[in-house]
């Protein structure tokens, strides 16, 4: 039976084709909507420490369709709008996306997409109707589509042959929705390049359509969230490139060289010569963990948790938890998932990580969940400060949305997102 | 949009059918009879293809109202309604070029923009006709039967198995919106019946659906031929036995109050109710069992 969702999580597909597309320099999307709908996603990607974008805020252009376009049909002030919007934005590629009730109407967004194609500009378009899904249906559609359409407007850019190294492409991490995506990005990147591997970020800083057009010549796709799946699988049935999924994606010396681990066993890299990589990394982060062992003891760090957020997230969390705090995970709650939630099949490796697992996108059944719990820290959205207050249970964040907070550079993947945890939430537990 | 039902001025009338029934014929018709027994009346036709009152104004040019609205210039009554035979005052609500748009939004528009312009207090109606087209296939198009816009829908079908179905379709919508204030069912218009067993067949759909049969109009020359005068028969043959048919029909509709809510049959009851039919015409047909027995 269907039911109301009580303060909701997520934007809709259209927000997560524009907070993927704006991460990528050079790319002008045109919306075709009614007002507000590109407004409201630029409301919603502050808490998702997405502050820059090549176009943002005011300045995507957007059709602004009212009634006297969902009656007679949209297509000429859709024209209209990418004419004007060819005129006075650069872009390197533009991209139309259709919202709902251009969608309801069926307005031919294809066909005015190719009018500038045919007069020498570079355009694809994405039909985004927000009733198809949420954010992440928007990531998965949106690099699909890229990798889809890209090719019709730019050849695929041939690498160098100078260039021996390995080049992987990064799949599965979301802007917005993960609150530490840029820091991520920078981070597998840090972590793979001493083993000679090329990291194509696609997303971010200095990512460009470029990255984009250079996707097919990656030796390996690697997929860090299960959203990443259909793109891997495109690419694969395209450009046969090999993928694989990393279940954790995890913070700590360990779970970065069963990362690597499982990188050689897809694609021929030397593990050796990132063995002083490793050692370093590894007495690092050992001896940051040395710097809070009085602490440790002393304020009793061995909480017991509640975890709400992504699935990958939350995996990472629960593992470092474990694995190097000695935290108990009393329960995972699950909130980007497809279907009802009762009908969720948890892996056999999420099973093992807390007692128990649960799928849930609505608040306040979220809040009562960890009510239930009764832990002593609660590690999920701002939208769970309340209820970890009202249990004078500590709240620190780690998922989307996340208010009163700028992440920049802050990871929560590898060695330094290891540290960074360490050193952050030893600051909650102080408190 | 929600009209107070205290304030409505006149009785509001949906006409639904299946297209090409004669649901305009028919309309246009009523509106004549009851213009010609001294009442106000205003025909609505909501239909993007516009030639719901046609008759009526004899074929004259007549903005649509979302043809003014398209145009975006401030729009007066009498830009977008013509007076037609007898004072029937004549509009068509329009819609958009076919394949593309929403008309079912542009129906919701066109009667919002009405509101607007107060059409009913300036005009004082006793009856307003609303002529909708087709089939109700989406939300708009129930439009009118919603909301408390009218508050009481007659149908339109002959004993065709498709037009029975967009009967049994409308049923549906009256039954889901009846409950909260939408319109009631008035009953069907048997029209273009010829076959002798047509009566029946439309008698036995509304007895099993709870309604009744309101009027019978037998398929005639009379009607084609006035419509290509561009005439009502009302105008064009006033002392048609037909003419009769039709002042008697807006009698019934200007004075009943016995309004329903339909119960629909479930789509296979109606596939099975059509077999049965099938199976009785096929033996009347052949011969199999005598006329009266049969039916």
């Amino acid at each position: 039976m269907s039911k109301s969702i009580e303060r909701g999580r997520y934007g809709c597909n259209l927000h997560g084709a524009i907070q993927t597309i704006t991460q990528i320099q050079g790319v002008v999307p045109i919306l075709h909507t009614t007002p507000g709908c590109g407004l409201q996603h630029d409301i919603a990607k502050k808490v998702g420490s997405a502050f820059a974008a090549y176009v943002q805020g005011y300045e995507i252009p957007s059709s602004n369709v009212y009634e006297k376009q969902v009656i007679f049909g949209g297509t000429s002030r859709l024209r209209e709008q990418i004419k004007n919007t060819v005129k006075v934005m650069n872009g390197d590629l533009y991209v139309t996306l259709s919202g709902c009730e251009s969608e309801m109407v069926g307005d031919d967004s294809i066909s005015m997409t190719q009018e500038i194609v045919d007069q020498g500009e570079k355009a694809i378009n994405y039909r985004a109707p927000g009733f198809k899904g949420d954010q992440y249906i928007g990531y998965e559609g949106i690099v699909s589509t890229l990798i889809d359409k890209l090719p019709s407007v730019y050849e695929n850019v041939e690498e160098e042959s100078s260039d021996n190294r390995i080049k992987v492409n990064i799949l599965g991490i979301i802007p917005v929705q993960d609150i530490y995506w840029q820091g991520n990005l920078d981070e597998i990147q840090r972590v793979l390049q001493p083993l000679g591997i090329k990291v194509n970020k696609l997303l971010g800083y200095k990512q460009s359509i470029d990255n984009w057009r250079r996707m097919n010549t990656a030796n390996l796709n690697i997929v860090v969230s299960k959203w990443g799946i259909e793109a891997a699988k495109k690419l694969k049935k395209l450009y046969h490139t090999p993928y694989i999924v990393v279940d954790n994606l995890g913070m700590g010396p360990d779970a970065m060289e069963l990362l690597v681990d499982q990188i050689a066993k897809e694609i021929p890299i030397k593990v050796e010569i990132a063995r002083d990589f490793f050692r370093a990394g590894k007495e690092r982060f050992r001896y940051a963990l040395k710097q809070i062992t009085e602490y440790y003891y002393d304020y009793d760090f061995q909480k017991s948790v509640v975890i709400v957020g992504d699935e990958s997230t939350t995996i990472r969390y629960a593992d470092f938890l474990t694995r190097y705090l000695g935290m108990e995970i009393l329960a995972i709650i699950i909130t980007d998932f497809v279907g009802e939630e009762t009908k969720q099949e948890p892996s056999e490796y999420l099973r093992s990580l807390a007692y128990d697992i649960y799928y849930k996108k609505d608040t306040r059944e979220i809040s009562q969940l960890i009510e239930e719990a009764n832990p002593e820290l609660v590690l999920g959205s701002s939208l769970e400060e309340e209820i970890a207050r009202s249990l004078g249970a500590y709240h620190y964040t780690i998922s989307y949305p996340a208010y009163n907070k700028v992440i920049i550079s802050s990871c929560n993947v590898g060695y330094e997102g290891g540290i960074g945890l360490i050193e952050n939430l030893s600051s909650v537990l102080l408190q | 949009m929600v009209i107070n039902m205290s304030k409505k001025i006149g009785k509001h009338i949906a006409i639904y059918g299946k297209g090409g029934i004669g649901k305009s014929t028919t309309t246009s018709n009523i509106s004549a009879a009851l213009a010609e027994a001294g009442y106000r009346v205003i025909q609505i036709g909501c239909d993007p293809k516009s030639d719901s009152t046609n008759t009526l104004r004899g074929n004259n040019y007549l903005p649509t109202v979302l043809d003014s609205l398209r145009e975006g210039k401030k729009i007066h009554l009498e830009d977008i309604s013509v007076v037609g035979f007898k004072g029937v005052l004549c509009i068509e609500s329009g819609g958009p070029v076919p394949g593309v748009g929403c008309a079912g939004r542009g129906i919701n528009a066109a009667v919002n923009l009405l509101q607007e312009l107060n059409l009913f207090e300036e005009f004082k109606p006793d009856y307003v006709l609303y002529d909708v087209l087709g089939d109700v296939v989406c939300g708009g198009f129930a439009v009118p039967i919603r909301d408390g816009i009218t508050d009481r829908a007659y149908v339109v079908s002959s004993s065709d198995f498709m037009a029975i179905y967009a009967a049994n379709n409308l049923f549906k919508a009256i039954n889901k919106y009846a409950p909260s204030g939408g319109a009631k069912l008035g009953g069907v218009i048997g029209n273009g019946l010829s076959a002798g067993y047509s009566k029946s067949i439309i008698n036995d759909f509304t007895e099993k659906t709870g309604t009744k049969t309101v009027g019978y109009i037998p398929r005639s020359l009379v009607v084609s031929q006035s419509e290509l005068f561009g005439k009502t028969v009302i105008e064009a043959h006033p002392r048609d036995p037909h003419a009769g048919i039709y002042r008697n029909l807006s009698t019934y509709i200007a004075e009943s109050e016995d309004l329903v809510i339909p119960n629909p049959l479930g789509v296979t009851e109606l596939k099975d109710w059509a077999r049965e039919w099938g199976d009785k015409i096929y033996d009347l047909e052949t011969g199999v069992i005598s006329g009266s027995e049969a039916i």
